[in-house]
């Protein structure tokens, strides 16, 4: 057996190149499954170890049933009164930031923009630790009595900005200047994870100082001690909601971390959508890589086979090539999915805006994902392993391998016709409940796919006899005599075909959903990020600067904007939705709103707003909970539940389009909120944008800590943001046409070596090496016409697929929109892709020799 | 009037550190309507000797000259336009191409020169009637015997009228019947249309068909039969045997 393994060995070191692409297969599968199940770890467990690291050991907090403002400090009192508690914390939050540090340039995330800023928390010195972890890493920690005048940083951030123990620091708050002491420093862990690390704690009473509210709280952290386990808790909480009244609430910590996970999950289904993928086209080229291979062998194979080996022994002769293979690919996925991880993991961080930890390599998942590599490789081994070992030794020996693919053309059709019907009959009449329909709308997309791809065979001939006089236009009448070869093995063509379909498709997807969100999210971008410039800061901004930006002669409007949360109380249960106040005058003097019904009379709307308790609701809550003008909402303020007259319905994708638009007064009156987050503001006429940010920077950057940047800079880098949202399915539309085009060489290599003799033979009754080019690439063109326009058809219904299950899932409903350039970007890619791989194969076959050739067997 | 004339054809092939010759020396002529038999043990030359003529390989030494062009001079490119032109290829593995039916198998020389074959369908019509294959021109080779397979690639050599048609082996894979009919639609063929073949051949039943049989060994002719138009062809082929043996012996 030892020569037999020799031999094997020996095999895959001559094919080099077909070794090489194996590998390559095996590899991007066994890391896009690695990489893509450690990023979504990696997430689920950077934000459950950052919520149970700034919340501790909470079990229950109590906040503002208007979910902004603050609770009075009584309240503490009443809370620690109360049986079952443990520990009762306070929590005052400051957002301060350090002179000079204001960045050159706003935090966007997806969707968000603000200017980042250090996070100062107020507590209780010597009861917040019996809560939260705070490790000291250098000096100590606060002394009690607000008369220290002490503060304690993240060591990490304080490093940053060179700061050290013992010095005196100058922090900007929203009331000023104030100088700290820095007593120590702690650990970026536990608490010292909240804001990414841009953390440090105050003793309460100096924060209330410093944040101007005396007597007042933002949350009451509750340790538990009651036992008994969720049931308990859950009592404990509606006694604590029953004794401390409407105003305030009692959620569980846990329910934070619920909002970003709710968002990863949606990216999260993109990234397995893309590993089915790399799985799908790596077992293909595999499968194709071991066909060939068998047909290079067979000769081989055959000759082992009449010195005495049993059909088993071939098989298993195949199997181990399977299984080395699969063994080295394995490994060299892990080392490229680890990779990989890294970026993914980068690019997630970036998308969400929230910092995602690496850590060690999950061992794990690793080996999980070397073990599908190893499985999938196998059982796409398996099946022209078993083809070698039906291989009589006579027929082996006088012919090359040949696939029996009769059963393909005779019954193949009929399964993907079935599934065809089946799949046009669910999408086109589905009269089952709405989650049904999506997890059916799922299932179509596979039986549309295998449809398509089992009808390929029975159809080539069509195919062929339709795009004939093109093709003798273009490459001759040798043409012709390509196309035809296509129908010699129809398993292949039809799994290439089928390679090309996804590579295509993925690109009609991506055109095609990017070309649907951009006809909605880019007149929005342009109105939401609406006027010239845009300020922030990291602290809360003064309402009063609006006036004094506007005597500024480079100012004509300064419109401010300041978005809070509310909770609303929705059909089923409370919602929370974000809340942006404007006022609707300078508002509209700045920037516009973007009505979902271009009839709506904006400027009626607009003064319905002004007139106070009306809002502009969002396309998406509009379609996910079916309210329309006229409507009423309740949101939950200061003064209690309030009806708000919806008054228009706005594209409005902040919060992933969970908003409401609402007029400033009412934050004022309703909310008791009277600072500002950014002024979008619109330049005097005839001055140069630059200019207008020049002199507020002169005038009020310091003071205000000030983030200015040109709306212009601020649209170019949303753009860019999504673009790299979009980016990631572009790059996996490249992966599929390029393992499209890996599986064209093979097809066509594989083609060209079955067919030697009849290229000889073709060479010597006067066929030119050209024309032999000629001949390939029109096979090669007509197996990308048929992926091309097979891909078009199915990227498009899957894209209606991706739509509508979105629409169903958060209820925004965009509108089918094709670009004219998907239609030729796909069928030029699909072209383009079968003629560069066939290159090889037809300059292979133009060289045949024609000797060798005609007694070849 | 000659269609083929080959001087003094060497050919040397390097086998490892040898030098092997597999021709060395041969001159040869052929008059058009000619039918040559080339016959010889394993190894003689003969298949090489074709593949010269054929203007498949190029002598090591020599000259042919084929239609009136020096063959052993002309590029990859233009070689491959003088056999599609002027020479009409036989193999013994019939070689015909799965997905075409048998007339688009007999055209594909027109189809490979950009011709069309519908100005041709009187040639084609005289052809297919010639090797019997009228009620058969729309079938693919899997539905064809080997009989008749071979037919179309005799067929498939006719159609261009070359000056030349080279068989190899035509016989090797076919029965004893079949064989005969085949040689006889080649000794027809030669006769009726005038045309030039060369045939290689172990079988001494098919070289008895041909006006000439030249035997080769080690490269060299070593022996060559001329027959009369009027032997027949029991004579022919007792010829044939007497003439293999001695130079067996």
């Amino acid at each position: 057996m030892l020569l037999t393994r020799y031999i094997t060995f020996r095999s895959l070191a001559t094919r080099k190149l077909r070794t090489f692409l194996t590998l390559f297969a095996i590899a991007l599968g066994v890391a896009g499954i690695f990489s893509i199940h450690s990023t979504n770890q990696s997430a689920y467990i950077s934000i459950t170890r950052l919520f149970e690291g700034t919340s501790g050991r909470v079990s229950l907090e109590v906040r503002s049933a208007a979910k902004v403002g603050g609770i009075p400090q009584e309240l503490l009192e009443v809370v620690q009164a109360k049986e079952g508690i443990d520990w009762a914390v306070p929590i005052l939050i400051l957002p301060a930031t350090l002179p000079g540090e204001t960045p050159v340039e706003l935090d966007l995330t997806f969707f968000g923009a603000g200017a980042g800023g250090l996070i100062l928390h107020g507590i209780h010195p010597e009861d917040d630790p019996k809560v939260r972890d705070y490790e000291i890493t250098q000096g100590r920690f606060l002394s009690p009595g607000a008369s220290s005048r002490e503060v304690v940083l993240v060591e990490d951030y304080a490093r940053e900005q060179d700061i050290a123990v013992g010095q005196d620091v100058t922090i900007l708050t929203g009331s000023g200047l104030v100088d700290l002491k820095v007593a120590g420093f702690i650990a970026r862990d536990g608490a010292g994870l909240t804001n990414m690390g841009k953390f440090g704690v105050l003793e309460l009473a100096l924060a209330q100082e410093l944040a101007d509210r005396e007597g007042e709280l933002d949350h009451i952290d509750i340790v538990a001690g009651v036992e008994g386990g969720p049931a308990s808790l859950e009592e404990l909480r509606e006694s604590l909601i029953a004794s401390l009244g409407e105003a305030y609430t009692v959620v569980y910590p846990a329910s934070q971390g619920d909002r970003m996970a709710q968002m990863l999950s949606g990216y999260q289904i993109g990234l397995n959508f893309m590993a089915g993928i790399a799985l799908f086209v790596g077992a293909f080229l595999i499968y194709n890589a071991f066909s060939m291979t068998v047909v290079e062998r067979t000769r081989e194979l055959g000759l082992l086979r009449s010195v005495g080996m049993t059909h088993r022994q071939v098989t298993a002769e195949v199997m181990i090539e399977g299984v080395l293979l699969g063994a080295l690919g394995a490994v060299a996925g892990a080392g490229g999915g680890a990779l990989m991880f890294r970026g993914l993991v980068e690019l997630m961080s970036q998308i969400t805006g929230q910092e995602l930890e690496v850590g060690g390599l999950p061992l794990g998942i690793m080996a999980g994902s070397m073990g599908v590599g190893m499985t999938v490789t196998l059982l796409a081994a398996a099946l022209p392993a078993r083809q070698a070992g039906r291989i009589s030794p006579l027929e082996a020996l006088r012919l090359r391998g040949r696939s029996d693919d009769r059963w393909l053309l005779r019954y193949g059709w009929i399964a993907g016709t079935a599934l065809l019907a089946a799949s046009a009959g669910i999408l086109i009449w589905n009269p089952f409940p709405y989650d049904v329909q999506f997890r059916l709308g799922s299932l179509t997309v596979f039986s549309l796919f295998f449809g398509a791809m089992l009808v390929i065979p029975v159809t080539l001939q069509a195919w062929q006899s339709l795009w004939r006089w093109p093709f003798r236009l273009v490459f001759g009448g040798v043409g012709d005599i390509g196309t035809r070869n296509l129908e010699r093995a129809p398993k292949r063509t039809m799994l290439t075909c089928a390679a090309l379909l996804v590579g295509v498709s993925m690109i009609v997807v991506t055109q095609g959903m990017t070309g649907s969100f951009t006809a909605d999210l880019y007149p929005w971008i342009d109105a939401y990020i609406g006027g010239d410039v845009i300020l922030g800061s990291s602290v809360p901004l003064n309402r009063d600067l609006k006036e004094k930006l506007e005597s500024l002669a480079e100012v004509d409007t300064a419109a401010p904007v300041r978005y809070i949360q509310v909770s609303w109380q929705g059909e089923r249960e409370v919602e929370e939705i974000s809340f942006m106040a404007v006022e609707p005058d300078s508002y509209t003097a700045v920037t516009r709103f973007v009505f979902s019904d271009p009839e709506v009379q904006g400027e009626k709307a607009v003064a319905e707003l002004s007139r106070g308790r009306a809002l502009f609701i969002s396309s998406v809550i509009s379609e996910k909970y079916g309210l329309n003008p006229g409507d009423d909402m309740r949101l939950v303020t200061r003064e209690g539940e309030k009806e708000f007259r919806i008054a228009a319905v706005v594209l409005d994708f902040f919060n992933q389009g969970l908003g409401v638009t609402g007029n400033w007064a009412d934050l004022e009156e309703l909310f008791d909120i009277h600072d500002v987050n950014t002024f979008l503001i619109k330049g005097a006429e005839g001055v140069e944008i630059q200019e207008v940010m020049t002199r507020i920077a002169e005038d009020y950057q310091e003071e205000y800590q000030l983030v200015i940047e040109s709306n212009q800079a601020i649209k170019q880098r949303a753009g860019e943001l999504m673009n790299q949202a979009f980016g990631m399915f572009d790059i996996l539309g490249i992966i599929a046409v390029m393992v499209a085009a890996l599986g064209v060489v093979n097809t066509l290599s594989m083609s060209v070596v079955e067919r030697t003799r009849e290229i000889g033979m073709l060479r010597s009754i006067g066929m030119t090496r050209f024309q032999v080019v000629l001949m390939i690439l029109a096979e090669a063109a007509l197996l990308g016409i048929i992926g091309g326009l097979l891909g078009l058809g199915f990227g498009v219904v899957l894209t209606r697929i991706f739509l509508a299950a979105m629409g169903a899932m958060s209820g925004y409903v965009l509108p089918f929109i094709l670009p004219v350039r998907a239609f030729w970007l796909s069928l030029f890619v699909a072209l383009l892709t079968s003629q560069l791989a066939a290159l090889l194969p037809a300059l292979r076959a133009a060289r045949t020799p024609m000797l060798s050739a005609i007694h070849h067997e | 009037m000659n269609v083929l004339l080959a001087e003094n054809l060497q050919k040397e092939y390097e086998l490892g550190q040898h030098l092997v010759k597999a021709l060395d020396g041969i001159s040869l002529s052929i008059a058009q309507g000619e039918f040559v038999g080339i016959m010889g043990p394993s190894g003689s030359g003969k298949s090489t000797l074709l593949h010269l003529l054929g203007g498949l390989d190029q002598p090591s030494a020599g000259e042919i000259t084929l239609a009136g062009e020096q063959v052993a001079l002309l590029s990859d490119y233009q070689a491959t336009l003088v056999r599609r032109r002027n020479v009409g290829f036989v193999f013994q593995f019939f070689n015909l191409l799965p997905t075409l039916s048998a007339e688009e198998n007999i055209l594909l020389p027109l189809i490979i020169d950009g011709q069309k074959p519908q100005a041709h369908e009187d040639r084609l019509d005289m052809i297919l009637k010639r090797v019997g294959l009228q009620e058969r021109r729309h079938h693919r080779p899997d539905q064809l015997s080997g009989g008749e397979q071979q037919r179309v690639a005799l067929a498939r050599a006719l159609i261009t009228r070359p000056a030349i048609v080279l068989a190899d082996e035509p016989t090797g894979n076919l029965d004893t019947q079949t064989g005969t009919a085949m040689m006889l639609l080649l000794r027809e063929s030669a006769k009726d249309l005038n045309q030039a073949i060369i045939m290689v051949t172990h079988d001494p039943r098919a070289a008895a068909y041909a006006d000439r049989v030249v035997f080769l060994r080690d490269g060299r002719v070593v022996q060559e039969i001329t027959f009369s138009a009027d032997a027949d062809l029991s004579m022919r082929l007792r010829h044939v045997i007497i003439t293999q043996e001695e130079l067996e012996a």
